[in-house]
């Protein structure tokens, strides 16, 4: 993928370090996967011009002063007006815009709220005012347990590194591959993907920061993490939570396209991949399966989120999560059995987030790059 | 100071250096694999000699693995497992020298060898050798020969493994750590049979991982089996895949439905521990299972007779006696010589090895002793975490009376004690097994290494010298790294016989990532030609009916730089063969800038390239194995070696790649 920025140095800070950045869109970067960005990142000054460099500002006041007078002294015409509240008007819009109005509306529903009860803390991420995940935190013990499972992946992590390395931002590039996409011909499928990452990323760090779980070199010195610990909670793992949340998207979205003969094995790549990004995690040293876990439970659920501020029917109960001390595998996600030993639940009635019209209109676009054959 | 313990928990008066200076707190054991360190060590893997019958040991669960021929006794070595059901209190040097003092009864002298502990998770509680296997189908086509493949992490489910028909061509597999089932066919670990991977591969679709998961063929509280199938790659899928794999990865010729394949998975540990210790009982199990269930393949589909069977091993260690005549040789060669009578075409497979470049033997003549002493140095290295080991032979019928192994250490490092040892039987140690003799090499009163010499199987001294790390590891005692010199003097015994020479081997000290272990390989220093690479075959591919295979560079015909020779002497001016030598080559290289051979990843659709003879062995297997099927002799077809006048070039020559090259390119 090419990128019109080179501000990529930027997903380095990681996770949310942009929010400050509202106030300040412009002149950098591109949206979407190479320079694999994080949090806010993924939209920031996308598709922004920014100001031209000085010689040519000068040069266009040289010229405007030259050629005015050749357009001579009418008055200036009525507009022919765009149309007010039309979807057609977000084509005409930079994507870092557009990026602030899916930020806009998915947060205009999210809502969340701490329990405690005695020894047991649980944090809410509600959607349109209702309970959509609730996690547990894990007791001190089972931190300990679990260490043990992040030193069982470190034998892992010479073979996993280039992965690791590269997946420390949104690792769109990995997903983008498996559906042959492409920046000439899949531009809204990848601004779409972004806004999902966005979405699940704020979702994470609202629950990470009321559940203040500590890492697990915090528990355990000899695990030496192959990469930086974040400066954020352990508990959910955000990449877990974005990689659910795009996987959930793009299985609908496939799903629309109809296109590709061999859609049940690239739905099947695209499990095998979320599972990895979040495992890799594990192996990299940052994060206890149980942060994948949470992260999956949270993922999907910002991902139907998503699917409904889209207009689209994905309809699934609220989960909750009392983890226990197991391993992290998607076939064990989807399995009732081993999702139940994982200390899983999901409640029968189906939540629905609200259609809003930006991301109606992204999906629209999205579903109409269909690929393959 | 090694503490002086009750006669009848001395584990020096029923086992070996290796067993006493690895089991014992104040020796080798803090620096020992995890699977040795374990707390207790309740279930045990071992190997006994002569006609003695592992049944005799009181106060333990005894069991022995399915043997080829069935019954138990008349094998030279015996594999068996054990539960020690009485001490289990004691530390378990003292704990196991009790329960071997119960073999030795009066007026029996067998010799035993102990091998790893095992996981009590993996220790089957029914153990049914005799029941059918009940998920094994019979192959819609009749077998024409079996292959059997023992490595680590093999991935069974590899859709390189399938027939023509989609059903699997691995017949029976035994995961020898994986958690056990109820009641199993074999003593510990699992059975899988065909119909069983089949019914895995119907449940579980094109996730491989999760089949493994399934059926504890990926298990992280089993750590000897552990993660090992998460990895990319595995030694295993490599060497299954060049041996028995069909598909676009893997050369020719294509492998039929014709050829069945039987396979051992060992213990992590034994399969990336290079030091020699305590792998036996895994190994020699593993080729009786073979042959055990290669009959009943045989039989079940009423086939004329055994079928032709080609085994491919490709494991090894550095340091032993080279004769042909150590535990698992003699083994072999049994096993080789017994089916051989019922059918002829019948191998075991094995690589030379991979040290000829490392320093890591010496052949030390008459006419190299200065003053009538021997002297050569043994440089260990700064920062090893792990135990280094030295192995000295002497010639076999040289009575070593009055002589003595000595070590000299690297200046500054203060004054030590137990630097000398005799060559010369410790009467303080019952007349059980070998006569033999330890001394600790101590300083201030701490243990840094172990001097042992012991009449190995009753036929050759040997000196062996175990040192701790040289490394920090938190025990308070580390060895003083650097150039050591060992000397072995004959004193006022007969000196060396000028046509006869002493060898030195040194156990490869590799650092397994996987474990992380941090080894350091230690290099012998000598002067005058004796340090060399002619002599470092791998220290169980000296039976004679073995089949040696050495590595080939590709586009040069060269000898692989690392592919280990056969022995030459410099008697008589020229060199002249010793000892067992390569019988021939395959491809190990692709070329100079190409090392390795490709073959499989873990998972299908993945590959991965493995350097090493390990792949030579496993490339003229699947030729041998295939020639088998086609009702050809094992070798027929070795293309000849560029021709060479005779004299010392060929001679070189040979000893590097032995007679011939397999016919197979990749």
């Amino acid at each position: 993928m090419s990128q019109s920025g080179g501000f990529g140095g930027f997903g380095g800070f990681g996770g949310f370090g942009g929010f400050g950045g509202f106030g300040g869109f412009g002149g950098f970067g591109g949206f979407g996967g190479g320079a694999n960005f994080t949090g806010l990142g993924g939209f920031l000054g996308a598709d922004d011009t920014g100001g031209y460099d000085g010689l040519t500002t000068s040069g266009l006041g040289m010229t405007a002063e030259a050629l005015r007078h050749l357009g001579g002294d009418t008055e200036s015409p009525v507009p022919g007006e765009l149309t007010p509240g039309d979807p057609s008007n977000y084509g005409r819009l930079a994507v870092w815009v557009r990026g602030s109005l899916y930020v806009s509306e998915y947060l205009s529903g999210i809502g969340w709220k701490s329990c405690n009860a005695g020894d047991d803390h649980t944090s809410v991420l509600q959607i349109d005012g209702a309970d959509w995940v609730t996690l547990h935190r894990p007791s001190a013990e089972l931190l300990r347990d679990q260490t043990r499972r992040v030193a069982d992946y470190t034998a892992l992590r010479e073979e996993r590194g280039a992965e690791i390395l590269s997946q420390l931002g949104f690792p769109t590039a990995y997903f983008a591959m498996i559906l042959g996409l492409h920046s000439a011909s899949s531009k809204k499928t990848f601004e779409l993907i972004t806004a999902t990452q966005v979405a699940a990323a704020h979702s994470a760090m609202i629950v990470k920061t009321a559940l203040a779980v500590r890492r697990p070199d915090q528990v355990d010195g000899r695990l030496l993490p192959m990469i930086p610990t974040p400066g954020h909670g352990s508990f959910p793992s955000a990449h877990a939570t974005e990689a659910y949340a795009v996987l959930t998207v793009l299985e609908a979205l496939v799903e629309a396209w109809g296109g590709h003969a061999d859609r049940a094995g690239r739905i099947a790549m695209l499990r095998g991949l979320a599972e990895r990004i979040a495992v890799n995690r594990t192996v990299a040293g940052v994060h206890y399966p149980i942060d994948s876990w949470a992260g999956a439970v949270l993922g999907r659920a910002v991902g139907r989120a998503v699917l409904g501020r889209c207009g689209r029917i994905a309809e699934g109960g609220a989960s909750v999560l009392n983890a226990t001390d197991v391993d992290f595998f998607d076939h064990d996600l989807r399995d009732p059995a081993a999702s139940a030993a994982a200390g899983l639940s999901v409640d029968t009635q189906a939540l629905r987030s609200n259609p809003m019209p930006a991301f109606t209109w992204l999906w629209e676009q999205a579903a109409g790059e269909s690929e393959g054959g | 100071m090694y503490a002086k313990r009750a006669p009848e928990e001395r584990i020096d008066r029923y086992a070996g250096p290796y067993e006493r200076w690895v089991f014992s707190e104040e020796l080798g054991r803090p620096y020992a694999f995890p699977a040795i360190r374990q707390p207790e060590a309740r279930h045990m893997a071992a190997i006994l000699e002569g006609d003695g019958d592992p049944g005799q040991m009181d106060g333990a669960d005894i069991r022995l693995p399915p043997l080829w021929p069935s019954q138990a006794a008349g094998h030279a070595v015996t594999p068996f497992v054990f539960r020690n059901d009485s001490e289990i209190d004691l530390s378990p040097d003292r704990a196991l020298a009790k329960r071997l003092g119960t073999l030795a009864a009066p007026g029996l002298s067998p010799r035993v060898r102990l091998n790893m502990p095992l996981d009590a998770a993996s220790w089957v509680e029914t153990y049914a050798p005799e029941a059918p296997a009940p998920q094994w189908r019979r192959p819609a086509r009749t077998p024409k020969a079996i292959l059997g493949v023992i490595d680590d992490g093999l991935p069974f489910a590899h859709r390189a493994f399938l027939g023509s028909d989609g059903k699997s061509r691995i017949s029976h597999l035994w995961l020898q750590s994986a958690r056990a089932l109820a009641s199993d066919r074999v003593p510990v670990g699992r059975e899988i049979t065909n119909g069983e991977i089949d019914a895995l591969r119907a449940a579980h679709g094109t996730d491989e991982r999760r089949l493994y998961r399934s059926v504890g063929a990926i298990d992280s509280d089993m750590p000897e089996i552990g993660r090992l199938l998460d990895h990319h790659a595995t030694h295993g899928g490599h060497i299954l895949g060049l041996a028995g794999g069909n598909g676009p990865r893997l050369p020719e010729p294509l492998l039929g439905d014709n050829i069945q394949i039987v396979a051992v998975q060992l213990p992590n540990t034994v399969a990336w521990d290079t030091s020699g210790f305590g792998k036996e009982m895994f190994m020699l199990s593993a080729l009786h299972y073979i042959f055990a269930r290669a009959t009943e393949i045989a039989r079940e589909c009423e086939a004329a007779g055994e079928l032709p069977l080609v085994v491919n091993f490709s494991y090894g260690w550095s340091a032993g006696r080279h004769d042909g005549h150590s535990e698992m040789e003699t083994a072999i060669q049994e096993l080789l010589d017994r089916r051989r009578q019922e059918q002829s075409s019948t191998a075991v497979v094995m690589p030379t090895g991979n040290t000829f470049d490392s320093a890591m033997h010496a052949r030390i003549a008459a006419e190299d002793f200065e003053d009538g002493v021997a002297r050569i140095g043994w440089r260990l290295q700064p920062d090893d975490r792990t135990s280094s080991y030295l192995e000295i032979w002497l010639p076999e019928g040289v009575d070593p009376q009055g002589w003595q192994v000595r070590l000299v250490p690297p200046p500054g490092s203060g004054p030590l004690a137990g630097t000398a040892i005799d060559i010369s039987a410790d009467p303080d140690l019952d007349p059980v097994g070998d006569p033999r003799r330890f001394v600790e090499l101590e300083r201030d009163g701490h243990n840094l290494g172990q001097l042992s010499v012991d009449f190995h199987r009753g036929s050759r001294w040997r000196a062996v010298i175990a040192m701790i790390p040289t490394a920090e590891t938190g025990t308070g005692r580390r060895l003083p790294s650097g150039l050591w010199t060992v000397e072995i003097d004959p004193g006022q015994g007969a000196p060396l016989d000028t046509r006869e020479a002493l060898f030195l081997w040194l156990q490869r000290d590799d650092d397994p990532r996987a474990l992380g272990m941090g080894g350091r390989q230690s290099q012998l220093e000598g002067t005058g030609g004796m340090v060399r690479g002619f002599g470092c075959l791998s220290a169980i591919c000296s039976a004679p009916a073995a089949t040696r295979v050495a590595g080939l560079q590709g586009g040069t015909g060269k000898p692989a730089s690392y592919s280990s020779g056969g022995g030459l002497d410099r008697l008589s001016g020229g060199p002249v063969a010793w000892g067992a030598q390569p019988d021939f080559a395959a491809l190990s290289d692709q070329g100079p800038s190409r090392p390795g051979l490709p073959s499989l990843g873990t998972v299908s659709g993945s590959g991965a390239r493995l350097v090493g003879t390990s792949a030579a062995s496993a490339l003229a297997t699947r030729w041998m194995v295939s020639n088998a099927a086609s009702g050809k002799a094992l070798q027929d077809g070795l293309a000849p070696l560029p021709l060479l006048p005779p004299g010392d070039k060929q001679v070189l020559r040979n000893a590097r790649l032995g007679q011939g090259i397999v016919p197979i390119t990749v």
